[in-house]
């Protein structure tokens, strides 16, 4: 049987848990698993030639390449992405969806435009604009500083008081907000995982008191089976944005489930799903590199 | 037709521009600042909103922004694509200027002429590469957006010197051979291309101010305009070295440009305007996206001869 070869790009901002399992399963199913911290990586650019190097050895020359790299990468990480757009080898996500995906208001505009259900959501500097938003969506608002790529975390704002002084912070150092509609759900959100066409469904409990239903503030998560309408959501968000891999957060209100945001790089969630979520995806992975190979 | 500038603030240029808009028959033009618009997503679509100015009714949009406001105008620029509003920029433009790592891979994967360079986060992995090098280098770290160094290196010892002085955590570095040679530096509009050489007197190059008029060959044109087109522009500056592209820039100095090549700019980007924006909004529901998208591919593949 021919062999397959998978190289994991790795983010220098996250612990490498994650990756750790994505290795182990890897090393299962694939003949050759290389894992590369992008901060060991090198792109050389020689006479209109590109190469993706990591001791020595071009990345570019392995059957599949997964890289999970978070928004904080993005200077290496876009050039990364470009390069590997170029080549021959298969990797489960592009720059475009990086882009749009470390874009919380990007992301929801795209989905929207292509009538995937979202939560009503705005970008905007000028206090002008945030009087209109205000008017429009009422309080309280979810509100995300946007500066030079990343976004800064999410802040939830219950007054006008609180947004005014957001803004002055904001006007001050050429930052946008992203506003979204907060939607008074069960406390809880919906977290699906897009494995090529298989979507895992998890359900995300926030602590007592807490607004963001995030584990590593205290929630806590129950696998559930998906519905059509959470696949179909899902699975379309995915294919929009051209990612084979990725996680797609749902939020359920009275008008039913609309996308809060799309993940590039998922965690595993471990402590409820045990390796599922790793497994599926180097199943996937596998299958992709056999396809190649063949 | 009727055409908006987007902009930070409706300067000199923005009033000149404005005026060469009108004289090339465009019933209406308005300058709106960049700041005052907001972006609306709800029920299936999204709107481009600013008090008193309805952007949809616009065939055209002149933007010019800073790169810091890339967050804003990459999903303005998609927004601007989706009503048939012609702008300079096609999306992912100002991801890709606003990048210096990002734009050198991009000119690389379209096969346009870079300097031979190496690029990483940690300074400490460029030694692996440096000996394949030809000196001087120019060697430039970015912390985000920001470019925090831009030095040439000499010799194989100045390199391990910089590399070792760096103290804080980069996110990028560029190292690449640097051409001892004029620069070039070209206003591409269109098909057009505008060029005034800078000189090297030894130890760097003259300023663009003080820069010569100079003629280029058709390679060299074709070269400047793929490589706007590469960074997604259709108007933008364009600096070669030798026939290596240095760096493309989303905007043009008009008052320089003007002065150096005794021609109007405004004009030339007005004319380019008005043939572009043409019809695109009367086509528009014709067009699937991504049938736009190969379109823009022909137009580059036109342009590479």
């Amino acid at each position: 049987m021919a062999k397959a070869s998978l190289a994991i790009i790795g983010s220098r901002h996250y612990k490498h848990s994650t990756v750790k399992s994505l290795i182990e399963e890897g090393r299962k199913l694939f003949d050759r698993v290389t894992f590369a911290p992008i901060d060991r990586v090198r792109i050389v650019f020689e006479e209109n030639e590109a190469k993706l190097l990591f001791k020595g050895r071009d990345l570019l020359e392995y059957d599949v390449c997964y890289p999970r790299l978070s928004s904080r990468d993005y200077v290496m990480g876009e050039a990364v992405l470009r390069v590997l757009g170029q080549s021959n080898v298969y990797s489960p996500v592009n720059l475009r969806a990086y882009q749009i995906t470390n874009h919380k208001y990007y992301t929801i505009k795209e989905l929207s435009n292509a009538k995937i259900p979202i939560v009503k959501s705005s970008l905007f500097i000028s206090p002008d604009s945030a009087k209109r938003i205000l008017k429009e969506f009422g309080m309280p608002l979810v509100v995300k500083v946007l500066s030079g790529f990343a976004g800064k975390g999410v802040i939830l704002v219950e007054n006008e008081k609180q947004l005014n002084s957001i803004l002055d912070t904001v006007r001050l150092f050429d930052e946008f907000i992203s506003a979204q509609k907060f939607v008074k759900g069960k406390n809880s959100d919906i977290r699906c995982y897009v494995i090529g066409k298989k979507v895992i469904t998890i359900r995300r409990i926030g602590k007592q008191g807490e607004w963001r239903a995030n584990v590593s503030r205290g929630a806590s998560a129950e696998e559930i089976a998906p519905t059509k309408e959470m696949r179909n959501i899902a699975l379309g968000a995915a294919k929009l944005l051209g990612m084979d891999i990725c996680a797609v957060d749902l939020i359920e209100s009275k008008g039913g489930l609309a996308v809060i945001e799309v993940n590039f790089m998922p965690g595993p969630f471990k402590k409820y799903l045990g390796n599922t979520v790793t497994k599926e995806m180097v199943k996937f992975l596998h299958k992709k590199a056999k396809e190649k190979v063949a | 037709m009727k055409a908006l500038i987007l902009a930070g603030r409706e300067g000199k240029s923005i009033k000149r521009l404005k005026q060469a808009f009108l004289e090339k028959g465009f019933e209406k033009v308005d300058f709106l600042d960049i700041a005052k618009l907001n972006l609306i997503s709800r029920g299936g679509k999204t709107q481009v909103v600013n008090d008193g100015i309805m952007v949809a009714d616009y065939d055209a949009a002149y933007l010019r922004a800073s790169l810091q406001l890339t967050p804003f105008v990459e999903p303005l620029l998609d927004e601007l694509k989706e009503e048939g509003i012609y702008t300079q920029f096609r999306p992912g433009a100002y991801y890709l200027n606003s990048n210096e790592a990002l734009q050198l891979a991009a000119l690389n994967a379209r096969g346009l002429p870079v300097a031979k360079s190496v690029l990483v986060v940690d300074p400490k992995m460029i030694k692996d590469s440096a000996e394949r090098f030809h000196y001087p280098l120019i060697f430039k770290s970015f912390k985000g957006q920001i470019k925090t160094q831009s030095i040439l290196i000499e010799s194989p010892r100045s390199l391990r010197f910089v590399t070792k002085s760096i103290k804080m955590d980069l996110d990028a570095v560029i190292v690449r051979e640097f051409e001892e040679a004029d620069l070039i530096q070209c206003a591409v509009i269109g098909d057009k291309v505008f060029a005034i050489r800078r000189r090297w007197n030894g130890s760097e190059i003259e300023k663009l101010g003080r820069g010569l008029l100079c003629k280029v060959s058709d390679r060299e044109r074709i070269t400047a305009i793929r490589a706007a087109l590469a960074c997604g522009c259709e108007i933008a500056t364009v600096k070669m070295s030798r026939g290596f592209i240095t760096e493309v820039m989303p905007d043009i100095n008009f008052p320089v440009f003007n002065e150096k090549t005794g021609e109007n700019l405004f004009e030339v980007v007005a004319k380019h305007f008005e043939s572009r924006a043409k019809g695109v909004k009367l086509k528009r529901p014709k067009f699937s996206p991504s049938l736009v998208d190969r379109f823009q591919r022909f137009l580059e593949e036109a342009f590479h001869g």
